[in-house]
Formats: structure tokens, sequence, C-alpha cells
């Protein structure tokens, strides 16, 4: 019993001395009478104000953080009520400096075995160092999340942009990886191939396309990354709408640090472009033709003609020279006005020719006139027993290269008739179309033909129509037409009115 | 020694009647005689085998066989006739081959008719020579003909 009662001070001497140099206040009282608390010698150093405070309980709420004054007095008021047996909190306690202190606290009821008396215990711990350093660590934290939220924004935004620059190009876009894999293509890159770009990411060309054009794909991209800049190609794909050729630019893929990561590329189709050129060069190759064929037609007629009928008369008046150096004046005579006539006969085939060649009555009178001229010399020399022409311009010019060709096709379509028709009589009507235009009629009663046949057959009349429809759908116009065997031809030209221009009146 | 008949016989061919026809004309009334016509150079070959003329005219345009085939038979058939092609282009690669072909002369259209006349002057004497050529191992007297054209 004594030796425990007289080891009890030296314990307490020694929690005294602890708790002097320790960093925990110790205050205890008893329960309904906040006058009795008293706190442990450390108090001053760790709460920062005097220990010695006749009111403790009162100097804290005074010295206490008005936020944290309710959640104090309400967790005190369950302790000392006996609804709770102990209560913790953090609060903020003013210092002699002015600015506050984290305080860690614990409070509960103790009851003394022996007296039955119960008593009010509480704990206390500066904890604001800690609660800095918490504090400061949850706003890093706070402070991070917000940079990898606005990281992510950012990534969004950028990706957001790719993509609508990727949709805004109309040409297919694509990366693939260094596998030949999709990783990203926009919407005209999948259209292409009929499939939508989620189905299209995530495969190769391999599983995508016939082995063969495959093969070709993969070849160019590794001759784009092997080259280390952008490369031009040509690449042909089978797709929904059919086979179409692509001109494909591709480059290397590369990640920040140069290294390659695979093979990006916009594939433009040239389908149509192609095609246009090769019509283009098509029609330009057919109007050498045309113009060799003209030129030709001329050289024949000019050899045929003029050329030997000027070799003729040369003869003659060679003969009629010697007749008249014999003193044969009577056939000299007859001889010379042969002559004449053949002179008449070669003036009027070089009229000929040159009306074919250009007829200058087209440039200076218009197409009516030149119509009409046409039509009259075709239903001489072809026998025709009718060739009426039927202008409906009002007089009205149209503009040079719509009268050429106009005449160029009636031209044709009457060398038409008088060749290959056998007809006794045609007509030409020339008039306004319903939409502004102009419509040239060439009809015969002649014995027509088998279009499909003559289309497929390279015979001066194939030749003949098609230089008519390509004459016309130079100008933007359209050649029709209607024929069958016995039933007669009718051609038709609707072509584009010209700014109609008043015209000059032969 | 011959000596020259009195009217070259020639052959006409050129698929241009009226043109044959005038220079047929013009060759009657200066000393030659046109023993046959011809409007094609199948037809040439033909009548030059059976008239055996001192001359044949032939155009190198012409139907059925051109002139220049027609003359090579021609030649091979007869040496001594002379062709002299008569044309509408004035080509020296045309005159080349007529050559080849064994042509006496080449001459384009717009020949004048005086010079057409000697030219063919020319090939009657030729084709007289060509006709009788001098036996072997005799030197031949004569200089030998040449047959410059002075325009």
């Amino acid at each position: 019993m004594d030796q425990v009662g007289g080891r009890v001070p030296a314990v307490d001497a020694l929690g005294g001395r602890l708790l002097a140099d320790g960093p925990m206040v110790v205050c205890r009282g008893l329960l309904d009478d906040p006058s009795t608390w008293r706190f442990s010698a450390n108090a001053e150093r760790v709460l920062g104000w005097p220990v010695a405070s006749p009111d403790g309980l009162a100097t804290w709420v005074e010295r206490m953080h008005p936020d944290d004054r309710g959640g104090f007095e309400a967790a005190l008021a369950r302790v000392l009520s006996g609804k709770a047996e102990q209560a913790e909190l953090h609060l903020r306690l003013r210092q002699a400096s002015g600015g506050y202190r984290w305080i860690w606290t614990l409070m509960r009821t103790e009851r003394d075995d022996a007296t039955g008396q119960r008593y009010m215990v509480g704990y206390d711990l500066d904890v604001t160092d800690r609660m800095l350093a918490e504090e400061r660590v949850r706003r890093q934290n706070q402070e991070l999340e917000r940079r990898i939220r606005d990281r992510a924004t950012e990534l969004e935004n950028a990706n957001a942009t790719l993509r609508a620059v990727l949709e805004g190009i109309a040409d297919p876009v694509y990366v693939k990886d260094a596998d030949g894999r999709y990783v990203l293509v926009n919407s005209a890159a999948a259209g292409s191939v009929g499939l939508r770009p989620e189905e299209y990411v995530g495969r190769t060309d391999h599983e995508l396309f016939p082995a063969e054009v495959a093969g070709h794909l993969r070849a160019d991209d590794r001759e784009a990354t092997a080259s280390g800049g952008p490369r031009r190609f040509r690449e042909m794909l089978d797709t929904p709408e059919g086979p179409r050729v692509y001109q494909a630019v591709k480059a290397p893929w590369r990640d920040a640090t140069g290294q390659i990561l695979g093979v990006v590329g916009v594939s433009r189709d040239v389908t149509e472009q192609e095609r246009v050129e090769a019509e283009r060069r098509r029609l330009l190759e057919r109007l050498h033709d045309v113009q060799e064929e003209e030129r030709r037609h001329i050289a024949v007629d000019l050899h045929d003609g003029s050329m030997q009928g000027l070799a003729m008369l040369g003869y003659k008046l060679a003969r009629a020279r010697v007749l008249l150096e014999a003193g044969e004046t009577e056939p000299a005579v007859a001889l010379v006005g042969e002559c004449e006539a053949d002179v008449a006969g070669e003036v009027e085939a070089l009229r000929r020719t040159l009306r074919d060649l250009r007829p200058l009555v087209l440039d200076q009178h218009g197409l009516e006139v030149a119509l009409h001229d046409h039509a009259h010399a075709v239903r001489e020399r072809a026998g025709l027993a009718s060739c009426r022409v039927t202008a409906r311009l009002g007089g009205r010019r149209l503009d040079p290269s719509t009268e050429t060709a106009l005449f160029r096709v009636a031209q044709q379509a009457l060398a038409n008739v008088a060749d290959h028709a056998g007809a006794t009589s045609a007509e030409v009507l020339l008039e306004r179309s319903a939409a502004g235009g102009v419509t040239l009629r060439v009809v015969d009663d002649g014995c027509g033909f088998d279009p499909a046949h003559v289309q497929t057959a390279g015979d001066e009349l194939g030749f003949g129509l098609t230089a008519m429809r390509e004459r016309v759908e130079a100008i933007g116009g359209r050649l029709t037409i209607r024929t069958a065997p016995g039933k007669g031809t009718t051609v038709e030209a609707l072509v584009p009115g010209g700014p109609g221009r008043p015209g000059a009146r032969p | 020694m011959s000596r020259l008949p009195p009217r070259p016989r020639v052959l006409l061919a050129d698929d241009h009647s009226g043109l044959r026809w005038a220079l047929r004309d013009l060759l009657e009334e200066t000393g030659f005689e046109v023993v046959g016509e011809s409007g094609d150079g199948a037809d040439a070959v033909a009548l030059a085998r059976l008239l055996q003329p001192d001359i044949v005219v032939i155009d190198v345009r012409m139907p059925v066989l051109n002139g220049l085939d027609a003359a090579k038979l021609i030649k091979d058939q007869r040496p001594a006739t002379q062709v002299v092609v008569l044309s509408a282009f004035e080509s020296p690669e045309l005159e080349r081959q007529a050559r080849e072909a064994g042509a006496f002369a080449y001459l384009d259209k717009g020949t004048m008719a005086g010079r057409v006349r000697r030219v063919l002057l020319g090939a009657a004497v030729q084709a007289v020579l060509d006709a009788h050529p001098l036996p072997p191992g005799d030197p031949d007297p004569r200089p030998a003909p040449e047959w410059r054209e002075t325009s």
C-alpha cells in the first residue's frame, strides 16, 4: 500500500514533467464546474496563452475562431451531458501575435472509481504544421487535378479541332501505324469504300482491299516513309461506285522526337478529272483528224480539179498557138473558145472548193443566207427535187462560233443527204427554241439508216455524224438524230442562243 | 544506122480524160502519133505490150495500178519503150522512184507544153537507139546522145 502510495506522487511528478516538455496539453476538472478545469504546464507554450486563467473555458471560447465555436460548443455539450462519451475535433485558436493555430482537441469524461466523481478531461495538440502540410498537399492535389482537367480539355479541344479539320476536308485523309493499321480516318476516307470511320480504324489495307491493291498501297506507304518527305502516288481502288483513281500524297507520320510511327496520307479522287482530260485529248486528236481530213479533201479537190484542168488548158493553148502559127485560124479559134468554157468550169470548181473551205457569205451575211446558198448548191449538185430552207430568227445574227457550228452541221447533214440518203427532197429549218436556244433541223425523205449500225462503223457516214455531234457539243449543244431504215433522217442540233445582234441583210 | 521514124508513136495514160485529150490533140498537131489512150495503169501496161509504142506518157496517180508500177512493167516487157512520167506532184523523191523504175523522164504537170514536147522528142530518139543496139565489138563512132533540158 505504502509502496504504491509512495510511488503515485513520483509517477505524477514524472507525468507532470513529461507533460510540461511534451507537445500535448492536458486539462482536467469537475464535470459540472469549468472553473475547476486546470491545464498542464505546457499549455502556454503549446496554446499560446497563460495557463493560470481563472476561467479556462471562457478563454478558450473567446480565443476560438468564430467559425469553429459552434462545433466546439455542440461537441462539448454532448460530452458534458453524457450523450457522447468523447468528442474530437479540429479548431483554430488565436495567438498573441493575432494569427491562428490549428489545435486538435479530444474531450471525454472520466469517472473516479474510488469516489464515483466524474471528471472532464481534454487533450489538445497543436497540429498546425500537419494541417498546413495537409492543406498544402490538398492544394497541390487540387492544382494537379485542375491541370489534368485543363490538359484533358485541351486535348479534347485539339481532338475536336482535328476532327473538324479532317471532316472539313472532302478528300480521304488517313493515318496508318507502322503495321499498316488505320489509326485515324475521316468520313471521306471511310465513305469511299462504303464504311463508317469507326469500322475503318483498326483494320489494315489487306483486310479492306484485295491483296493486289493492298500490296500496291503498302508499297507506296513504304516508299513515302523511306523517302522521308511527302510523295505523290497514283492509286486505284474498287469502290461501291466502281473503280476510282486517286492522286495520293503520303508522308511519314512522326512523333515529337522524329521517330516514324507510320504514314499519313491524303488521296484526291481524280477519276473524273482524268476522264475529262482523256476526253479532251481524244477531242483534240479528233479535231486534228477532222482538220487533216478537211485539208485532204481540199487537196484532192485542187489536185483532181484545178491542177488537171489548168494543165489541160495549157496543152490546148499550146496547140492553138501551133495551129495559128500554121495559119489554121478556124480550128484555133474553136480551140480558144473551148478554153474559155474550160476556164469558166475551173472558176466554178474553185468557187465550190472555196465555199466548202470557208463560205465567206457566212461571215459577211450570216447563217440564213449561207444556208440558202448552200441548200441551193446541194439541190443542183445532188439533183434533189427540193431543198428548202426556212429560217425564223427574224434576221438576227448569232455569235460567230454558233453560226459556224450550225453551218457545218447543216453542210455535213446535207452532204449525207446527197451522198447516202438517195432522197428526193430535204428541208432545213432554223428557229429559236422555247428555252431561248437555237434549233437547226435537217430533214430528208431518203432511205434512212440503222443508227446502232453506224455508231460502230468507222465509215464516212459515221465519221460525218461524229464530227457533227462533236461540233455541236463543243459549243454546249446537243445533237439528236432520228432515223430508221426506209424512214428518212432528221438531224437536229439544239445549241445555246448567243446574244443576237442585228443581221447584215444581203 | 537507122533513121528516125517520121512520127514517134505515143501511148497516153491518164485518168483525167479532158487533160488526156488536150495532150493528144497537141501531140498529134506537133509531129507525134498517138496510137492509144488509157485511163488506168493496168490497161496502159496491156496496151503497151500490144502496141509497142516508142513512148508511154503516164500519170502517177491512176486507178488499178499506179504509174510508177506500170512504168516498171512496161520497161520489163519492152526496154526500148521510153516511159515519161507526168505527175501533179513536184517531188524529187517520186522523180527518183520513177528513174529507178526505168522512166526516161519525170515531168510535173505545170511543165510548159513546149518543154513536154522537147522531152518527148528526146525520148523518141532514145527509143530508136534502144531498139537498134550496135553489134558487140563495133566501137560506136557516134557521140552518145545527151538530152539536156533548156527551159
